[in-house]
């Protein structure tokens, strides 16, 4: 492993199974006579339907029993359009498409504000009100008797079920190779870390509200294609083919499948549907085994029962498998921490924070807080347990609306901006307690978080435009040359769980730096690290400051390490600023021994 | 004005049914963390546990409600310790549930599709009553009073019982109740059993206004959680006035705006309000600690 | 890392007999080991301060004594009874009761639900509520309502309450104003002097150590140094740990 920083690793056959599944489709449809081709026209029809999902449930990590709803919206658009001879019969499956993604667009616009129990819930009020629409206008859909939907007829000729089955087929095709790049991609990755640490997400400037609403449509859009084709195929629509149970089949699909696997939910597709219909007389009996079949999956992915490595293979084969395990970092590199030099600012910023106040509940936890970051400077805050220091960082980051107060940024405003406006702003910041996207591997928290990534459109990353692989390239390399400047190479292609606690430190610092900061906010980032690796960091960060330009703020109980790194030092307690000055003299502030130690005597004199 | 109360009665007695479901969501809920998606399910498990007590084996009612009861919590049990205890993903743990629950229902389907519909032997009856002209069945008056009696029997346990408290501090903080003694472990363990018994007390209740049949539960399940919701799935009582609400809403639109879109309608007014007042409409906000 | 340092002054029986016993005690969280065999004693009737700053391993002691957090190694014994391998509940009923960090209370419930929590009926809640008046005041309102230093005391009364064998503290005087520190410690005094066994976690070294009888310096996982309260406030090391003033270059802090 040499390319440290290439992506997932491929499995060999990979851009060849579509094409397999899809020659056995047309073996099993060509010799098993006309119920086997309707059976395989449906499993590869409902395989497009599930895909979608995977995005949605299995990647964007949301619960969603919408999607038989948007399913039945491609459907009954389509089949309204081909039964009135208005449009050619892909133009219709076109317009249910583009109505769907609609509708999903407004669905993943308020999923947002809802906790992922209530989305299920509503998700499912979805699926039922689609389904009363259907019942209901019945001069359009035909109500509960249903709608005869004519054989598709394309520039005056009629399809034939054989070039229907052709068409499906290849919508398929499509549906599975644009699948892959989206779960294998920089996208599916990003939707991953959005499901994992929503905190985090927001930290390097992703907008969950738009990436939610992206995935969504995304997936509208496999569902309502699937549902026009479907109207074809089945010849009749009727609203009970649309309601919760298919919702539950695809969500089946997606978790049998293994999550978010391309492959995995076709075959469960195919189990689904194939099973019950091949062994009639087991009827009662599917039920059963389908739950059962969801109780195993879910086990063997979510419980402890099973070892970590056959959990993390089952959980999702994008994990890169585990390299030979390197050794803890600090053993590896002893050179000092030196990210590229590119990563130079251009403007010298100046982050500025004036009386912030705010309280929890009665406890004012900020009281007329202010403080004056400056780009080139290590500014330290120090203070005892509680006085307040990283409820500041909380409120400079966008993750608390300040009560009262301003932060700006070179003279922005940014005071109660969204914590991933902030991250765009140019702050960039770690958590004292880790956050990281613990699906993904250590490169790819920086690649994710790389602005280059974010900024590249979509479209270009599925077809994999030159504009889009040099792209990723460039960021490739830069997030190559920043784990090796934090001594962070060798680790670049584990899973992130894998590394130790004290070195996901510097993971997210990492992956502060790949966004190219002005402000740096480090809370308590030596928390873990042993002493010498502390040191380095010292250096690291007057580096940081001085050669590139940087503001970066250290918050820290590690006092020693404070006086080596800081050229300044601001002192919290009680919500408030209490000293500010040069190390040396904070050090002998009578005010700053008291608030650390308590001592009566320099509390009264 | 006739038609208009008879709406509301009928409205109270379905949305009682859906506040007992609320209650067996948030009783889950507040152990966990967690859905349990298979409660409609196990409901209808012990709707047939009493028929076959008392139609079959001939049974008194009491034994057989009893049978349902227990029936209800040791399926709730049994999820729990398969799922739950098991899978951390709160994601995963719905799925699995739903799982739980196509076992449910293909048991079900096994033991008793044969002879579908059953007629579910029924709570012991009150009179019907006559109420300023309009009269209400007696069958609504049970579901009313059986409710009452329910609701004033968790009261008393939860809060004026020494294990009733022991339950309400594990629900509060797993951690500080167990530093001070409180057996956790089992408090979620009479959290998730009470919630199977109420689901059981929900399907007893309401099988036999309708038929008795495999997919008895199954719609109910969704009006139980969006009661839950609304009400915050946070305190019990939020559950039952979500349940109460739901069904008089629901009752009212069926009667005056469309009885086909009944449903419909209600969702739609659910997913505003929710995306309104996301922690539902009694529900509190939390600040999230980073 | 040195060797812990043991003190010149034969410290272990200054309290008695030994009610709680700790040896070798390894913990961690999924990761690597956060405390690295640690070995303390706490005899009956004394009061043991356990000094060192932020991730010293403290609070992660105080978790693996009580059971919420499953110790990896070693053993500990309370009263003579090996209850490493209990549960958290377990434990309590064998006679520890911690008062957690900032949360010791359950915020919906009332400050007289708070107390009676898996309390025998046959004990009143009467007596701690002569030695925090306040609490009496408040006992219809909700915990979450109380100020910070009510909700302290609260934690405190409910942990008194259980009769422990040994009170364990965490950062009692975390994020309280000085006033209600300085009224929280009086309260400790009295509590010490009437007999309770304690063993309190404080980063406010000064107010720990005119509390304590002796002191135990948890330096990154380890018992770096211990020995007698009064030779705690003269020892450099403790200064040296707090603040990194190394060789006497800074202002000598806790000695006069």
């Amino acid at each position: 492993m040499t390319d440290s920083t290439r992506g997932p690793r491929r499995l060999p056959p990979a851009s060849l199974w579509p094409v397999a599944l899809s020659a056995v489709a047309i073996v099993v449809a060509l010799t098993g006579g006309s119920f086997w081709e309707y059976l395989v026209g449906l499993v590869l029809i409902y395989s497009i339907a599930a895909i979608g999902l995977t995005v949605i449930t299995g990647l964007g990590g949301q619960i969603s029993l919408a999607h038989a709803a948007v399913f039945a919206l491609g459907a009954y658009v389509a089949g309204i359009l081909g039964t009135r001879g208005l449009l050619p019969f892909p133009l219709t499956i076109v317009a249910g498409a583009l109505v769907g993604v609609v509708a999903a667009a407004v669905i993943g616009l308020v999923v947002g504000r809802m906790t992922d129990l209530a989305f299920a819930i509503a998700s499912f009020g979805v699926t039922i009100i689609v389904q009363r629409i259907a019942t209901t206008f019945t001069g359009l859909t035909g109500g509960f008797e249903g709608l005869n939907v004519p054989p598709p007829t394309w520039g005056g000729l009629r399809l034939t079920q054989a070039s229907l089955f052709g068409f499906v087929l290849v919508v398929f095709l499509l549906s599975c190779v644009v699948g892959r790049r989206l779960a294998t991609g920089t996208f599916g990755r990003t939707l991953r870390a959005l499901s994992s640490s929503k905190v985090a997400a927001a930290s390097v400037g992703m907008s969950g509200q738009r990436l939610r609403t992206t995935s969504f449509m995304i997936g509208g859009s496999y569902a309502a294609l699937a549902g026009g084709c479907y109207g074809s195929w089945a010849g009749y629509l009727s609203p009970d083919q649309f309601g919760v149970s298919l919702a539950i089949t695809f969500l089946s699909a997606v978790v049998l499948g293994g999550m978010r696997s391309v492959l995995g939910t076709v075959l469960a597709t195919a189990v689904l549907l194939g099973v019950p219909q091949s062994f009639q007389g087991a009827g009662q009996w599917t039920l059963i085994g389908n739950g059962l079949l969801l109780v195993v999956v879910t086990l063997a992915i979510g419980s402890k029962l099973l070892p970590q490595p056959v959990r993390e293979k089952l959980r999702g084969r994008f994990i890169p498998r585990r390299a030979p395990r390197p050794a803890d970092p600090a053993d590896v590199a002893t050179a000092a921490f030196r990210p590229p030099a590119s990563l130079a600012v251009t403007r010298q910023p100046v982050l500025s924070v004036r009386d912030l106040s705010i309280s929890f509940g009665g406890v004012a936890a900020l009281q007329s807080m202010s403080l004056e970051a400056r780009g080139g400077e290590v500014l330290g805050v120090i203070g005892p347990n509680g006085a307040g220091k990283s409820t500041l960082l909380n409120c400079v980051t966008g993750v608390y609306r300040p009560d009262s107060g301003s932060v700006t940024l070179s003279d922005v405003d940014i005071t109660g901006m969204p914590a991933h406006r902030v991250a765009r702003a140019g702050i960039a910041r770690t958590f004292q307690v880790p956050q990281v996207f613990s699906e993904l591997s250590v490169a790819d928290q920086l690649v994710v978080s790389h602005p280059t990534t974010q900024g590249t459109s979509l479209t270009a990353r599925v077809l994999g435009t030159p504009g889009a692989r040099r792209r990723a390239k460039a960021v490739a390399d830069e997030t190559r040359q920043i784990l090796d400047g934090l001594g962070l190479a060798a680790w670049a292609n584990e899973a992130v769980t894998n590394v130790p606690h004290g070195s996901r430190q510097l993971v997210q610092l990492a992956r502060a730096l790949v966004r190219r900061p002005q402000v740096l906010l480090l809370d308590e980032i030596t928390a873990g690290l042993p002493g010498d690796e502390a040191n380095r960091l010292a250096d690291l960060f007057g580096y940081l400051a001085q050669d590139l330009g940087i503001a970066v703020l250290l918050i820290s109980h590690d006092v020693p390490l404070l006086m080596r790194a800081c050229d300044r030092v601001v002192v919290m307690d009680a919500g408030t600023k209490i000293a500010d000055g040069p190390p040396h003299a904070i050090r002998g502030d009578q005010r700053v021994l008291a608030a650390y130690l308590g001592t009566r005597q320099a509390t009264h004199g | 004005m006739h038609a208009f109360v008879g709406y509301l009665v009928s409205g109270l007695a379905n949305g009682s049914v859906y506040g007992l479901l609320a209650m067996a969501a948030i009783l889950v809920f507040k152990a966990s963390r967690t859905a349990n998606f298979a409660i409609g399910e196990t409901g209808t498990f012990s709707a047939f546990a009493l028929y076959g007590a008392v139609a079959l084996t001939r049974l008194p009612y009491w034994v057989g409600l009893l049978v349902a009861l227990v029936a209800g919590a040791v399926v709730a049990l049994a999820t729990e310790a398969i799922i739950t205890r098991n899978v951390r993903s709160a994601l995963l743990v719905l799925i699995g549930t739903l799982g739980i629950s196509d076992v449910i229902t293909g048991i079900n389907t096994v033991l008793w599709s044969k002879g579908e519909p059953y007629q579910e032997p029924s709570f012991p009856q009150l009179p019907d009553v006559t109420l300023g002209g309009v009269g209400i069945s007696g069958q609504y008056l049970s579901i009313f009073a059986a409710v009452v009696v329910i609701c004033l029997l968790l009261y008393f346990l939860l809060e004026h019982t020494g294990f009733g408290l022991n339950v309400r501090a594990a629900a509060e903080d797993r951690d500080l109740a167990a530093l001070a003694g409180v057996n956790v472990r089992r408090c979620v363990m009479v959290m998730w059993a009470a919630g199977g018994a109420l689901a059981a007390v929900a399907a007893v209740l309401v099988a036999p206004l309708s038929a008795l049949n495999v997919s008895l539960m199954t719609p109910l399940l969704f009006n139980g959680y969006a009661a839950g919701i609304l009400g915050g799935l946070d305190r019990l009582p939020g559950g039952l006035v979500g349940g109460l609400g739901l069904g008089v809403a629901a009752s009212l639109i069926g009667g005056y705006l469309s009885s086909t879109a009944e449903d419909a309608i209600l969702f739609a007014v659910l997913i505003v309000l929710l995306s309104v007042r996301p922690n539902g409409l009694l529900g509190r906000r939390v600040v999230q600690k980073v | 890392m040195a060797e812990p340092v043991t003190a010149p002054v034969a410290d272990r029986r200054e309290g008695g007999q030994a009610l709680l016993t700790v040896s070798g005690l390894t913990a961690g969280y999924g990761g690597p080991d956060v405390l690295h065999g640690i070995d303390l004693v706490v005899g009956a009737g004394e009061v043991v301060a356990m000094l060192g700053p932020n991730g010293a391993g403290k609070t992660t002691l105080l978790r693996a004594l009580t059971g919420l957090l499953r110790a990896r190694n070693g053993s500990i014994v309370l009263r003579g009874k090996e209850i490493g391998g209990l549960s958290a509940h377990r434990r309590s009923a064998a006679g520890l009761a911690l008062v957690p960090e900032s949360k010791g209370v359950f915020p919906t419930l009332s400050v007289a639900d708070n107390l009676r929590v898996n309390l025998p009926r046959t004990r009143p809640v009467e007596r701690v509520l002569t030695l925090f008046p306040i609490l009496r005041e408040r006992l219809g309102q909700l915990a979450g309502t109380l100020s910070g230093g009510e909700q302290q005391m609260l934690g405190l009364a409910r942990a008194l309450l259980r009769e422990p064998a040994v009170l364990l503290l965490d950062e009692p005087s975390l994020g309280l104003a000085p006033m209600i520190v300085d009224l929280l410690f009086d309260t400790l005094d009295t509590i010490a002097a009437e007999g309770t066994t304690i063993l309190i976690a404080e980063q406010n070294v000064t107010k720990a150590l005119e509390l304590a009888t002796r002191a135990y310096l948890l330096d990154r996982g380890r018992v770096g140094w211990h020995g007698s309260a009064h030779d705690a406030l003269l020892d450099t090391r403790v200064a040296d740990t707090y603040l990194g003033i190394a060789d006497g270059d800074g202002p000598s802090v806790a000695a006069e």
